[in-house]
Order: C-alpha cells, then structure tokens, then sequence
C-alpha cells in the first residue's frame, strides 16, 4: 500500500465496468493519502475502505490527518470516569492500530453525562466496552466487535 | 456500552438508552435489537 503524499484525499484507481446488460459497476480501489509511518496509516485507510455498505470519507468526507502539529490521532486521553485504555482497547479482539486512536471530546462528555443520568435510578456505573471517535458509526474491521459509543470516529 | 454492575436485560438497556438520550445532543442511539448481543451503541 501506498500513502506518500500528504493530501486531503484518497488516491483512486480503477475503472467502470460494463456487464453488457446494462449494468454498469466500478471496479478499483481508494487508497488512503497520509502515511503516518506507523499503525495510523492503517486506521486512515479503514476511513477509506468499503464497511457495512459504507465508507467514512465517501460518506463524510473525513480523511484523518497524522502530522504533529494538528494530527487527528490521539495516543492517550480518558476522562473522569472513562480511561484512555477503556475507550480505545475495549475492543474484544483488542486495538489492531495500539495505541493510536481518535476519540473527540464529545465522546467523553456525552459518556460522562450518560454515567451521570443513569446513576440517578441509583447505584449503577457504565462500562464502555468498545468506544472509538466521537462520531461515526460505520463499523470497521478493527471494531467488527465494537460495543460502541463512538464520538466521530469522528 | 453495557452496566457493569446490573443483570443486562431489556429494561436495563432502556434505562441507559434513556439515559443517554437525555444527554440531549446524540448523533446516533440504536436499540435493543440492533446487535445480536445487545450492547448500546450511541454517539456524540
């Protein structure tokens, strides 16, 4: 795979193909612009790839970015009540991209607020098992076993 | 997300549901049904 150009879009190649009944179908792949040298360069494609009839970019356009200094991808993070390693490793078959992840704000306080309003029936607490970003909600190979409260993945 | 603490059953899903819900800004809250092992998956 190849990501070395450091665009805000996927490269796409392939073509449409024609079945001769007038079908037309179209037969390639999208791959991922950023190389981050490392597991984020996996969790950007799996923005591009095709999952459970959808694709987070060609859906919403979101492509992550990896640089430094305005990187989409956060490595630690938690809340009050919620930690990093809760919400970015809950998954049942573990986090492929260890230890990166995107997880917004949002998702932290909409979990917060939850844990909150459910507690006011009495002493109950809530165990995130699987969380990715704050946002989507397409499920990605990586999150085939995802109990999710995602923030984006966005 | 699933209670750590309480016997997960269908009333329990819908008092974490609504829990959620009130949180008033969700982008996405599924129900009951939506996975085979009945976890909710909300979004902010």
């Amino acid at each position: 795979m190849n990501h070395n150009s450091y665009l805000d879009r996927p490269y796409v190649y392939g073509q449409i193909e024609h079945d001769g009944g007038g079908e037309t179908t179209w037969n390639g792949q999208a791959i991922a612009a950023w190389d981050c040298g490392d597991a984020r360069s996996a969790l950007d494609q799996e923005y591009v790839d095709t999952y459970s009839g959808g694709s987070v970019y060609f859906s919403l356009g979101m492509l992550p970015h990896c640089t430094w200094l305005d990187g989409d991808f956060n490595s630690s993070g938690g809340s009050t009540n919620f930690s990093w390693s809760e919400v970015n490793g809950g998954f049942s078959q573990g986090n492929p991209n260890y230890p990166w992840g995107i997880v917004r704000t949002s998702l932290y306080v909409g979990l917060e607020q939850t844990r909150t309003n459910y507690n006011r029936a009495g002493s109950h607490s809530v165990r995130a098992t699987a969380l990715r970003a704050g946002m989507l909600v397409i499920q990605m190979p990586s999150s085939a076993a995802i109990t999710c409260a995602e923030g984006l993945r966005t | 997300m699933k209670s750590s603490d309480n016997v997960w059953t269908e009333d329990e899903f819908n008092l974490m549901r609504q829990a959620a819900a009130d949180t008033g800004n969700t982008v996405e809250l599924l129900t009951w049904n939506t996975y085979t092992d009945h976890h909710l998956h909300a979004a902010w």
